[in-house]
């Protein structure tokens, strides 16, 4: 019995000592970094002399703060503005890919194929597309007559970043959706049929509530992805004109590795932070864990 | 009168997707084409969608304009270092966390499943100085370790080994096999697909990714390839028809990529949310 028990000790160490390199690894790269964001928010810190502790004055200067007030500004506008379109135009695509038989899956492959190629490389291309001479003039100018600064104009310059944003992402949140319609018996359908509903019917007693949890999974994911977004503004625009696109990752960046105010800039990262976790804890209760199956 | 409605509507669809279609592709048709102009044909009105004698020279002559063969072996080797140690500690955390039952294993799971919440934007600045105080500043050190491993490479593997059978683990220690040797003989390679859709995601991450080499690095000897890029866009004598030569030519690892392995990359699709 003894021997039985200091087997079944051996073996426990064993798998702690598997997961042993993990749990250093986080809590020196994830954890210590977070709660120290927290500290060097609470302080006054420009790398040349150690922090120097402040308190809430950090916290307390943002409600005046322009530069804080426009990053907020910048970001909620980006957020609003892709999010709100890419969901719905990904169910509508998702519903004529659904009753679309033909190449549907070389057609669901070309609009996720954006996705493919890294914000980087796609925000270089989109820079020669909205140049003053380049594609995307060309066109506007040839169907109604008009050239737009799209890079240089504070409206437009945020307008080019959507467009971007929902470019890439369309195919891959059409594909969501469509797993989301597959995922609903066929049957469901067939009896709506027998007794006689329309096709927008299906569509409005069927789909639309079944596809509910799909929809708040995409709007958890998509919402989480514009908050973070930094390489797109940062190859566009660098975040101007006048710091029109300066979205809050951005702002970080430029605050704390620029202008080394690390105090102000962690201020901001714990911001961030808590906007996150409140949308990542909606996502975790939207979809479980155990739902994620493989074939 | 309705099989003629439905016809007219399945018609519009089908013009709608093809459209759309077409849309999607413009830039990266406009990418390419574009890389093998000739300066003068890069604004040119009308629009020319093929150029007229496709200048092959623009990639060579585009690479040289900077060191982009050292950026592309800096990129190789981080995206290859941090895939292996990724894949390595990922499924030895999973394994430990699926298969033993120890003291505190739940809670441990729950903790690095809710560093998950930590975007790396929110910690670029501590981690900025914990590299730096470990004098890892523009070094390759410094530009691996911070992305070695993810929460979500623990948790994809911890998922899937949860459903190997115990059965078989016991088989393999009443023939006296190691705990060690159940991992590396009979767990690991059981593994393969959630591995290889982990590794194909890890791979991309850190070849795409800007912001932390971006923090880290600042000699030419270590850029990596998306920081090349993001300097062209500084440089005033670099031309358009260089710079997408280069962008077509970063693309192309993760483009092919995408065809040897386009099943594990749809695959990846409806888990990689988690990701988020």
């Amino acid at each position: 019995m003894p021997r039985k028990l200091n087997h079944n000790f051996i073996r426990r160490l064993w798998g702690f000592g598997f997961v042993l390199p993990a749990i250093i690894y986080f809590a020196w790269f994830s954890i210590y970094p977070m709660l120290n964001a927290f500290y060097i928010s609470l302080t006054k810190y420009n790398l040349l002399r150690p922090p120097s502790y402040i308190g809430l004055d950090n916290y307390r200067s943002f409600p005046h703060d322009e530069y804080f007030l426009n990053a907020m500004r910048a970001t909620l506008t980006f957020v609003a503005g892709s999010v709100i379109p890419l969901l719905f135009v990904s169910l509508f695509c998702a519903f004529l890919l659904q009753r679309w038989k033909y190449f549907s899956n070389t057609i669901s492959m070309v609009l996720y194929s954006p996705m493919v190629i890294s914000v980087v490389v796609a925000s270089i291309v989109w820079r020669l597309l909205f140049h003053p001479l380049g594609l995307v003039n060309t066109f506007t100018q040839s169907l109604w007559g008009r050239t737009y600064l799209w890079l240089s104009d504070r409206t437009y310059a945020q307008l080019a970043m959507i467009i971007v944003m929902i470019w890439r992402n369309l195919g891959y949140y059409t594909i969501l959706w469509l797993s989301g319609l597959k995922s609903i018996p066929a049957s469901f359908y067939e009896a709506a049929e027998i007794d006689g509903a329309s096709e927008a019917q299906r569509l409005r007693y069927i789909s639309l509530p079944l596809l509910k949890p799909t929809m708040a999974f995409i709007l958890a994911i998509s919402t989480i992805s514009a908050f973070k977004s930094f390489e797109l503004q940062y190859v566009l625009t660098e975040g101007g004109p006048n710091d029109a696109t300066n979205v809050i990752a951005l702002s970080i960046y430029r605050l704390g590795l620029k202008h080394l105010q690390m105090g102000k800039a962690s201020a901001l990262s714990v911001l961030m932070f808590l906007i996150i976790m409140v949308l990542t804890l909606v996502q975790l209760r939207v979809v479980r864990a155990e739902d994620i199956s493989f074939e | 009168m309705r099989l003629r409605r439905f016809k007219i509507a399945d018609i519009l669809t089908g013009i709608f997707l093809i459209g759309l279609c077409l849309l999607i592709l413009i830039p990266f048709i406009w990418m390419l084409s574009t890389s093998l102009k000739e300066s003068v044909e890069v604004f040119r009105i009308p629009i020319q969608w093929i150029p007229r004698s496709p200048q092959w020279q623009n990639y060579p002559r585009g690479l040289a304009r900077r060191n982009f063969g050292r950026y592309f072996f800096n990129s190789t080797v981080v995206a290859i270092t941090v895939t292996t140690t990724t894949l390595f500690f990922a499924s030895l955390a999973g394994f430990g966390l699926a298969k033993y039952d120890f003291f505190g294993r739940n809670a441990i799971f729950i903790g690095i499943l809710s560093t998950l919440m930590i975007p790396f934007q929110v910690i670029m600045i501590p981690v900025f100085l914990l590299v730096r105080d470990l004098g890892w500043l523009d070094s390759y050190a410094g530009l691996m370790v911070p992305q070695a491993l993810t929460a979500f490479g623990v948790f994809l593997v911890r998922q899937y080994m949860i459903t190997l059978p115990d059965s078989l683990l016991d088989a393999a220690r009443i023939d006296g096999a190691s705990e060690p040797g159940i991992f590396f003989r009979i767990a690991l390679p059981l593994c393969k697909p959630v591995l290889s859709v982990l590794a194909i995601f890890t791979f991309r991450s850190s070849w795409d990714s800007l912001l932390w080499p971006l923090i880290v690095v600042s000699t030419d000897r270590l850029r990596t390839l998306p920081l090349g890029l993001s300097m062209f866009i500084t440089d005033y004598d670099i031309e358009e028809h260089w710079m997408m030569a280069v962008a077509v030519s970063a693309s192309l690892p993760v483009l092919i990529l995408f065809m040897l392995a386009q099943k594990h990359f749809t695959e990846g699709i409806a888990i990689s949310g988690m990701k988020g």
